[in-house]
């Protein structure tokens, strides 16, 4: 009797089902842990960057995605009035490429952007095996299983929130640029010091930056690489890594770190930390120029003058307000 | 990687239960092996020299001692009696000699990298103070990875042999996987070769029980872990990282909840590497036996962190009050003095030396020889003062083993310990003094209600989380207490009930355990030693 219960084909039945009944019970529970809006309030994390959730569907044409170089000094809203083009930063703080690619996935479920940008800098940081196997979670299953992302919720939660269906109101006039008129100027040497040397991309980053492009490419969505000014977090050999990367794969990536002139970049008056960060300042000028080139490069709809835009020049009109310049 | 991190309990641990039970039998030992120094060397791959050289040490000291016992064995038959205990002599201080050189060799290196800095920074005072110019140089010393685990195992082994416990062990591999067994490399259990050694090199299959069993032990430890240790976190590291700005009673709840954190940390970690061993079919001496039931500070130390203190008790305790010094000096001091204090002498002079070597066991600094000596004169007191309560019970006529007794006890215990872990948390022996005149001078006792606790990194829903966490636990603890084999008891239970218990403390650690944003990885507290 006792050799029947525990042959070897009921333990992995009992286990299977065991760890289905978890699964379940996780997925429901995701469910009703999960934030039911985007709204600081209601709990989600970086609700800016996920403010693309109450724009209406598909109406973003470029998803900007990185961590907070990308947020910092690149404005949706210069894009719109220079160009016409209607752009979502969904950049977070230290987002490294695998949160990049949970993020767009995340994107492409109410938006169908034309264009990605990927802020390269977080390739380059450096996580551990812990940090690596979380990320590689949250870009696979961490949609149907948030309960890892906002178990802590439980504190909040309330009881209406906990069954009805996600309703999206937040308004994020800035379409998730962060905006900052401190000035804060880096005064120190060039650090664009031209070499051959390389630094390595860490394989993990690797590895999600080809999920982002294969995912890219299954939506026919072109991608960008794309590096924002940053004294403190770039240099040549990052440069150097990067191009190589691109050029493997066949990607475009601008680095504006180098020929700076080309945008009247000043580090004295367009950096809000001493040379980490773009202020506002600084990131009109450059989103001026990336403006200029996605025209040149790019075949992207100008919806100025389509009234199913206008709350974008509503929204334009608050923005001038809030940068105060 | 961290025990209760992803990493080690997913991919590392499952891959070597897999290889380990896919290997065939005679080749399981170097599955455990080679996970083992894997395991090192991703936490720690500068350090594992140092692993390599006290491995190699005391294993090469174990075959010369056996060779010595040899050698005696084969001569002795020759010789008669006065030769027999001349040779005897001989090679008593032969053996001894062996002994002494691996024992400062291992405890050598174990100084040099963790006291040195400690140490010469003392004696730099010390001249500075005298006028002297000459000074120790600084050096910034990485301490290697569980070398204070590792060497006390590595002790023990050589001190067994010399003493003639067993016989050293001829195979390397062997005495390096005792030594280096991943779980408990990095918090203990500090276990003897005769408790561990065989059991790893058996290469006993993992059976289905074994397996679940395990795992329900490492569940409960991130239980403890992640729920109640992690959560109480960010309210003690605010009170002891700014003890001045804190009240007197923000200090005792913040000494209470470290008390709290470090028992959960350090016995659920402890169930986490006894889980993972299970999971391979062995089983490792306990460390923890429910602390805080104890009546006493001696029954707390024999329930906390029980194999450091057996460790203690055997080499350091023994050896000093059964040294033949100390048999003299009791001898004379029952004669001339009294036989209660003939006998309190030795015991009294071998609890210093432990309590002194527990004390610089856990760290370097003047606190930690202060912590060994809070615990020494508690426990000194409390043998001086034995036969005066036992008077005064008497006169009372009050039942020293009655169960309101027993409370009481208890809760003094549970007082003088709390006592000790504010001294071992306070950054400093001066800042431990700073919170004690806090307690006494400015107590501001409405702070305790007035909702202050509730603005130090921890709200109001986290205080109930680690309140319905200890219960939980306090729960467990009492029927652990009466004799009840929890996961005996659950794997009794039908299916339905047993499998809700399991899903149950699943989405306990899931929903409650402090982790992902907003709370940074805590590292374990006694992986710091």
């Amino acid at each position: 009797m006792e050799k029947s219960k525990n042959t070897l084909s009921s333990c992995v039945i009992k286990s299977v089902v065991f760890l289905l009944i978890l699964a379940l019970l996780l997925l429901g529970l995701s469910y009703m842990m999960a934030p039911k809006d985007n709204t600081k309030a209601s709990g989600i994390t970086n609700p800016n960057a996920n403010g693309f959730y109450s724009e209406p569907k598909n109406s973003i044409d470029i998803a900007v995605v990185g961590n907070s170089d990308a947020y910092s000094g690149f404005s949706p809203m210069e894009l719109w009035n220079s160009f016409g083009y209607t752009s979502y930063v969904s950049a977070e703080g230290l987002q490294v490429p695998a949160g990049s690619l949970a993020m767009l996935k995340r994107i492409l479920s109410c938006q169908t952007p034309k264009l990605v940008i990927l802020e390269t800098d977080g390739m380059f940081t450096k996580t551990d095996a812990s940090q690596n196997m979380v990320n590689a979670f949250n870009s696979v299953l961490g949609e149907p299983f948030s309960i890892f992302r906002y178990h802590n919720r439980w504190k909040k939660l309330k009881w209406k929130d906990v069954l009805r269906k996600p309703y999206y109101t937040a308004h994020c006039v800035t379409k998730g640029q962060m905006l900052s008129n401190k000035v804060k100027p880096y005064d120190g040497k060039e650090y664009m010091v031209e070499t051959d040397e390389t630094e390595k991309i860490p394989p993990f980053s690797m590895l999600a930056v080809d999920k982002i492009i294969k995912l890219c490419k299954e939506n026919n969505i072109e991608l960008l690489l794309l590096e924002m000014p940053s004294e403190s977090s770039w240099n040549y050999k990052r440069h150097n890594a990067v191009k190589k990367f691109a050029k493997e794969r066949d990607l475009p990536f601008v680095d504006l770190n180098l020929d700076r002139d080309r945008f009247d970049f000043d580090w004295t008056t367009d950096s809000r930390d001493g040379g980490n960060h773009l202020n506002t300042r600084g990131a009109r000028k450059v989103t001026q120029f990336i403006g200029k080139y996605l025209k040149e490069h790019y075949d992207l709809t100008d919806h100025r003058g389509n009234p199913n835009y206008s709350v974008w020049h509503e929204d334009y009109k608050e923005y001038l307000k809030q940068i105060k310049i | 990687m961290a025990y209760s991190s992803i990493v080690y309990l997913l991919p590392f641990l499952g891959a070597v239960v897999l290889l380990y039970n896919g290997m065939p039998k005679k080749y399981r030992w170097w599955v455990l092996l080679l996970a083992s120094y894997i395991f090192y060397w991703l936490n720690s791959p500068t350090t594992l020299i140092f692993l390599l050289l006290s491995t190699v040490a005391v294993y090469l000291a174990g075959i010369f001692l056996n060779k010595i016992q040899d050698g005696f064995d084969l001569s002795k038959k020759a010789l008669d009696k006065e030769g027999k205990k001349q040779l005897r002599k001989i090679v008593g201080w032969q053996k001894k000699a062996v002994c002494a050189c691996t024992l400062l060799f291992i405890f050598g290196l174990l100084a040099f990298l963790k006291y040195y800095p400690f140490v010469s920074e003392n004696i730099n005072q010390l001249l500075k103070m005298i006028h002297l110019e000459s000074t120790l140089p600084q050096l910034k010393l990485i301490l290697p990875l569980g070398i204070s685990y590792y060497t006390l195992q590595a002790a023990g082994y050589i001190i067994d042999v010399y003493r003639g416990k067993y016989r050293a062990d001829p195979h390397l591999g062997k005495v390096a996987l005792f030594l280096s067994f991943f779980p408990q490399i990095v918090e203990g259990p500090i276990a003897r070769f005769d408790q561990t050694a065989g059991q790893l090199m058996e290469g006993k299959r993992s059976t289905y029980q074994n397996l679940t069993w395990g795992a329900q032990l490492i569940l409960w430890g991130l239980f403890k872990k992640m729920v109640i240790a992690d959560r109480a976190n960010p309210f003690v590291a605010e009170v002891f990282n700014n003890y001045t700005e804190q009240s007197g009673a923000v200090l005792i709840m913040g000494g209470i909840l470290f008390t709290v954190q470090i028992y959960m940390e350090f016995s659920g970690c402890m169930d986490i590497v006894a889980g993972s061993a299970q999971m391979l079919g062995i089983d490792l001496p306990k460390n923890f036996a429910r602390p805080f039931f104890a009546t006493s500070v001696n029954d707390f130390w024999r329930r906390w962190h029980i194999t450091l203190g057996a460790w203690l008790r055997d080499y350091v305790f023994y050896s000093v009050s059964l040294s033949k010094g100390f048999a003299k000096l009791s001898k004379k001091a029952k004669e001339k003095l009294s036989p209660f204090l003939g006998a309190l002498i030795p015991s009294a002079a071998a609890l210093f030396c432990v309590w002194i070597c527990n004390g610089i066991w856990h760290g370097a600094g003047w606190k930690y020889l202060a912590y060994g000596m809070y615990y020494y004169l508690i426990m000194l007191l409390g043998m001086l003062l034995e036969p005066l309560f036992a008077r005064c019970a008497t006169a009372m006529r009050l039942n020293r083993d009655g169960g309101a007794f027993r409370v009481v006890r208890i809760l003094r215990t549970c007082l003088l310990v709390v006592g000790g872990m504010t001294l071992f948390r306070a950054e400093s022996l001066g800042a431990f003094g700073g919170i004690v005149s806090k307690v006494f001078t400015d107590l501001s006792p409405q702070q305790f209600y007035d909702g202050t606790l509730l603005h130090l990194g921890i709200d109001g829903w986290d205080f109930i989380a680690i309140a319905a966490g200890c219960v939980v636990v306090l729960i467990v603890s009492i029927l652990q207490e009466k004799g009840f084999c929890m996961r005996k008891k659950i794997a009794e239970c039908n299916i339905v009930l047993r499998w809700s218990i399991y899903l149950s403390l699943i989405l306990a650690v899931v929903i409650f355990g402090a982790y992902g944003p907003g709370y940074d990885q805590v590292a374990f507290i006694y992986g710091q030693f």
